[in-house]
């Protein structure tokens, strides 16, 4: 909402400047964002009376005028050709600034002497196209309004500051001049004053000329309307349309302006018909019928359906009830006859046609936010004011349509409340003051147990007792209220048990390397498709999740998987010659879940480019990490061969812990990185954090170091191509079972030894008894029952 | 007999002189090795004589053994003492061969990192938890009812403006705030409670350099028997101060918020002005007012500060008493409980912080982005 100081002047006296004003403003809560001072540098231009016109005796294309300002009669020489006798005009006698800061001096043009200048509004500063054609060139004419020796810098606003305000959606009734100066006339202890004054009105009743039906007044509680006949229509008058240029609304013509200029002074939106062009000179106030449709005055055709309000004429709709109006009945050049309306309509009805068809207005803006019932009989009254002193001619009456007027809300407010939830001990006087300012009503009786108060209508947004208790607050000022630390019952702060494990992992995942990252959480659902799973069982689901109204394409799912963003986030990095790249996020990723959303906390990893030590990052790395977290949290990990897709099919594993499918690690498919333009391997694991968390240790207990020396073997087995060195391991283990202490498999060799179609696995055995010192004889005896066990299983023979 | 017991002491002697003189003009471990094979080989002369010595009368043996011991293991220790000190000296020379360039760049060893964000939220529940505050977590897909109606936002609320949302049917949203969380919270538990909660919320919004899709909020509330305005003043002063430094002063501004009410912003002077009054500092390199390395004279204003923009108060969260619609939802009796409510951006808080000026770089993870921050 912009706010002209000078039309807030109007309504309340304010000796502060406007800054001052604004920081006031802000402290009472309407947030001002900021002011804009209009000032373009003009001083000393005033109206001047054009009484005689000559021609120049010396130069063919000047002109010698006599203008009287005030009690000075000029003798000023132009070269605009636009002025005659009698006009009004802005002129800059010596001493005045024009806009861009040049300064008028008296000056000899031809041999005679010019003391001044005529102004064209480009001198004045006018944005020129804000403006009506025939005013933008030669000397500016000014309306007969003016009287001679006026300041105009003044009248035009050329001097004008405007509050920029932000108003919350609780306030309607700051979306108007008048609001503002209510607020105002509270803070500075000022007088409000609202007087409209009385208008001719012609012989003819309106209801000669219109009939107008409400058929739901829950959805239009009250409709005004009043005619004008003999309407001229024409630009507005030069301070009308200055106003609303300052407000930020395009002048358009005396009518329109007349309607956008009471919206903006009271707040309710007020709209403009053709009279003429009424079917049947008749107002229905009815839904809309599907099927039906308009075209509104920005030239779109809009559908129309039962949920939309409509006014209609006897035949079709000529308006969106609050929203905008129709082509066909707009005011035009030819307009004679006009229909004001002034109405209330529904909030939520008026919002969602607003939603529902993309239609933003000043107006649905206002209607939306509930307006004030009693607004939209002041509101008419101000605007005929306005067309009738243009000009128009009023028919006699109003009509007035609603079912009942809402009265003034009385709430209880207890003063002992408000100083309890303030923390404060603000006088009962005070509270009453602050409140009466405001336009509260008390009801005299101070008593401590609880007060009356009236509510204005203007202030829909006051419902209960807290409403008026933040009245008191920001209009005592909370700058003025003692902090303190809170009493009471002690309450002991402490991590959330989930996020101590989470940090926990965080810091496993940066002591082995890993970068954290963020990522967000909605991306492109053709990217994402590449990582669904087909098979029952992966960590991925079958489907993501979509979003219904997305803004754009590459926002309209939900992740289901952590990986796309990260493989994202390294495609980034290399395109920005970071080569070398172990990074990982913990995050949410997201699955449909039976019309339901289920998300799930993961842990994804990458890795790219050339690790510490020499050499490129390979699937054992990720599988290193893998080890080395679960290891830290005392969890098995068991890997299985995969299926997965978008990982190179040679090297990707299914992760397992405690028998179920928890994650999955890979070297991504090149196919896959050809797409995303990365062209070095990228090994990456992703894993569910739930059954870490549950079934992790993050607490850890002492375990006693063994007192007993342990006896180490290694044993190497040729085994077919197929058989796994986790196979082995596990048979290795159960055989060894009591004294096999701890089996590590240290080298994996194919070459010329080894037949085609088998490898040779070496294994690093540690033998211990707990109680006793290992004989060497009960060492070979494990040592051999395991080589036994393994040959016979697995076909192995024995490698020495 | 008693000639060649003669001669053979005599051997020993000059054995013993001649290979101590050897071995103390031995200058390497060659040298050495060799006179140990010359003296203590196999085929050396002292294990020649001591061979000898075994021909000789028994009488004389032990004399002479004990001798030739004697002898062998002077030989010995010099040898074994020289070697060593050889070794030293041949050592400092191959150690002089091995320098290196010691400005050469060291390896790159891993050593990860957490991201800002990441940091941030650390440090703010570091200060709530001090206070008492206790961490809660929420769903990131939410509910109308848990988003927006619990929290006194009907729909056709025109306040919904202020949280455009991307649904995914069924009436589920992801969270336009985190304030969901203390519906939740509140729906399980009775007071006295202090709560924070923070995590990823979303809005349905252009991305630009100062908004995102994606953001993080920290919310955090308190309700317990007569808790006041001014409980909040003081809770969330301590918190700006432990954030930004002590010497910040912190305002309080009137706002709007449906779930909250009286609600305000909180603000704090900026930081990183000069003068407190919205301009840069004065560059020091400029008081010959030459020009200088921006080419602005001493007598011009500086420009505008770059963190507050010439606003001076810097708003860096919304709060509010808890609104009584809000505590009636979870059936707490408003005359009975009254508590507070605080809302803030995570990452407009790091901005202001750093000075970084788009949100965007936080989620692109550039690595040199990243590196800055420990």
């Amino acid at each position: 909402m912009r706010v002209p100081f000078s039309w807030l002047k109007e309504f309340v006296k304010v000796s502060i400047p406007p800054d001052e004003l604004a920081e006031k403003l802000s402290l009472a809560g309407i947030a001002v964002e900021r002011v804009e001072h209009l000032s373009k540098g003009v001083s000393g231009v005033v109206a001047g009376k054009i009484q005689k016109i000559e021609r120049h005796p010396n130069a063919d294309r000047l002109l010698l005028t006599r203008v009287a300002c005030g009690d000075e009669l000029l003798q000023v020489i132009t070269g605009a050709q636009n002025v005659h006798e009698g006009d009004l005009v802005p002129v800059a006698p010596p001493g005045a600034t024009l806009a861009g800061g040049k300064v008028i001096a008296a000056v000899e043009l031809r041999g005679l002497p010019s003391h001044g200048m005529l102004c064209s509004a480009k001198e004045l500063g006018f944005e020129l196209d804000l403006l009506p054609q025939e005013q933008r060139d030669g000397v500016l004419v000014l309306s007969p309004e003016f009287s001679p020796g006026m300041d105009l810098s003044v009248i035009l606003g050329l001097s004008d500051s405007v509050f920029v305000l932000e108003v919350f959606a609780n306030r309607p009734d700051l979306l108007s001049i008048i609001g503002v100066a209510r607020e105002v006339a509270g803070i500075l202890g000022e007088r409000f004053s609202l007087t409209v004054p009385e208008f001719p009105e012609g012989d003819e009743r309106i209801e000669e000329a219109v009939s107008v039906e409400v058929k739901d007044f829950s959805l239009c509680p009250r409709y005004t309307a009043r005619a004008f006949e003999s309407v001229r229509v024409r630009p507005s008058p030069l301070p009308m349309a200055l106003r609303l240029q300052a407000a930020g609304i395009r002048p358009v013509n005396n009518v329109v302006d007349t309607t956008n200029y009471v919206m903006l002074e009271y707040g309710q939106p007020l709209h403009a018909f053709d009279l003429d062009r009424m079917k049947g000179k008749k107002v229905v106030v009815r839904r809309g019928i599907e099927g039906e449709e308009i075209v509104a005055i920005d030239g779109a055709t809009y559908p129309i359906d039962d949920r939309t309000l409509v006014i209609a004429d006897a035949e079709v709709p000529i308006a969106i009830a609050g929203v905008m109006g129709g082509k066909e009945t707009e005011i035009s050049q030819e307009t004679k006859a006009v229909l004001l309306e002034s109405a209330t309509f529904d909030a939520s009805t008026v919002r969602r046609a607003s939603l529902r068809l993309g239609l933003r207005s000043e107006s649905s803006r206002r209607f939306e936010k509930s307006l004030d019932p009693h607004l939209a009989s002041l509101a008419s009254h101000r605007a005929a004011t306005l067309l009738v002193s243009g000009g128009a001619m009023a028919r006699k009456g109003i009509i007035d349509l609603y079912e009942r007027l809402p009265g003034q809300r009385k709430i209880q407010l207890r003063p002992r409340r408000i100083n309890f939830l303030l923390g404060t001990s603000i006088p009962h006087e005070k509270i009453k003051g602050v409140l009466e300012l405001l336009h509260f009503e008390t009801d005299g009786k101070l008593e401590d147990l609880g007060w009356e108060i009236t509510v204005p209508t203007s202030r829909r947004d006051v419902t209960e007792e807290i409403d008026l208790i933040e009245e008191v607050a920001r209009h005592y000022g909370y700058g003025q209220i003692q902090p303190k630390l809170p009493s009471g019952t002690g309450t002991s702060g402490k991590l959330h048990p989930e996020e101590e494990k989470l940090r926990k992992i965080n810091e496993i995942m940066e002591r082995l390397g890993g970068w954290q990252v963020v990522s967000c959480s909605l991306g492109d659902p053709s990217f994402y498709h590449r990582f669904l799973s087909s098979s029952e069982g992966e960590i991925f689901p079958k489907e993501v999740v979509p979003v219904s109204n997305p803004l754009r394409e590459d926002q309209a799912a939900l992740r289901p998987s952590l990986l796309p963003e990260l493989l994202d986030c390294v495609r980034r990095n290399l395109n920005m010659k970071n080569l070398n790249l172990s990074i990982y996020e913990i995050g949410k990723v997201f699955s449909p879940n039976d019309g339901n959303v289920r998300e799930s906390l993961h842990l994804a990893f990458a890795l790219t480019g050339s690790v510490p030590g020499g050499g490129n990052v390979h699937y054992f790395h990720g599988k290193g990490i893998l080890e080395a977290l679960f290891r830290e949290i005392s969890l098995d990990l068991t890997l299985l061969p995969s299926t997965l897709p978008f990982f190179h099919p040679g090297r990707r594993a299914t992760v397992l812990a405690g028998g179920s499918r928890i994650g999955l690690l890979g070297e991504i498919h090149p196919d896959l990185l050809d797409d995303l333009d990365i062209s070095q391997a990228v090994v990456a694991g992703e894993i569910l954090l739930e059954p870490l968390l549950t079934s992790g240790k993050f607490l850890k207990s002492y375990l006693a170091l063994p007192r007993y020396p342990a006896v180490t073997r290694d044993l190497a087995f040729t085994v077919d191509e197929q058989v796994t060195a986790q196979e082995l391991r596990e048979a290795i283990t159960q055989a060894g079972k009591p004294l096999l202490e701890e089996v590590i498999c240290f080298d994996c060799y194919k070459g010329p030894q080894i037949p085609e179609g088998k490898k040779s696995l070496a294994f690093s055995l540690t033998y211990r008894a707990v109680d006793r010192t290992l004989t060497e004889e009960e060492a070979n005896r494990s040592h051999q029952e395991i080589m036994t066990a393994v040959q016979e299983k697995f076909q192995a023979s024995l490698r020495t | 007999m008693e000639q060649q017991l003669q001669e053979l002491e005599q051997q020993l002697q000059e054995i013993e002189q001649q290979s101590l003189r050897g071995i103390s003009q031995a200058e390497s471990s060659g040298d050495l090795e060799q006179i140990r094979i010359k003296y203590l080989g196999k085929k050396g002369e002292v294990t020649l004589l001591l061979k000898e010595v075994g021909k000789t009368a028994p009488s004389e043996r032990p004399r002479l053994g004990k001798l030739a011991n004697e002898v062998k293991e002077k030989i010995s220790a010099s040898l074994e003492e020289k070697t060593k000190e050889v070794r030293r000296k041949e050592r400092s020379r191959e150690l002089l061969q091995e320098a290196v360039d010691i400005t050469l760049p060291g390896l790159s060893l891993p050593m990860g990192r957490t991201h800002p964000l990441a940091l941030l939220d650390r440090e703010i529940k570091q200060i709530f938890v001090g206070l008492g505050f206790e961490v809660a977590v929420g769903p990131e897909v939410e509910s109308d009812y848990y988003n927006f109606e619990a929290l006194n936002i009907p729909s056709d609320h025109p306040a919904r403006e202020m949280w455009d949302s991307f649904y995914l049917g069924n009436h589920l949203l992801l969270r336009t705030h985190t304030s969901p969380v203390q519906i939740r919270v509140m729906e399980k538990r009775t007071p006295p409670l202090r709560v924070i909660s923070s995590g990823k919320c979303y809005r349905r919004d252009a991305v630009d350099a100062t908004h995102h899709i994606q953001f993080h909020q920290v919310e955090g509330f308190m309700v317990d028997q007569g808790v006041s305005f001014s409980d909040l003043k003081g809770v969330l002063s301590a918190f700006a101060r432990e954030m930004f430094g002590e010497e910040r002063k912190v305002k309080f501004v009137p706002s709007y918020f449906p779930f909250t009410e009286p609600s305000a912003e909180v603000s704090i002077d900026c930081f990183a002005c000069a003068d407190g009054k919205g301009r840069e500092a004065p560059d020091k390199d400029n008081r010959s007012g030459a020009g200088g390395a921006t080419g602005r004279h001493a007598w011009e204003q500086p420009p505008p500060c770059r963190v507050c923009g010439g606003g001076k108060w810097l708003e860096i969260l919304g709060c509010g008493m808890i609104h009584p619609f809000v505590l009636r939802v979870v059936n707490y009796d408003p005359e009975k409980w009254s508590g507070f409510a605080f809302g803030m951006g995570l990452e407009r808080i790091a901005m202001l912080k750093h000075g970084i000026d788009d949100i965007r770089l936080f989620l692109e993870n550039d690595i040199r982005f990243l590196r800055q921050f420990s």
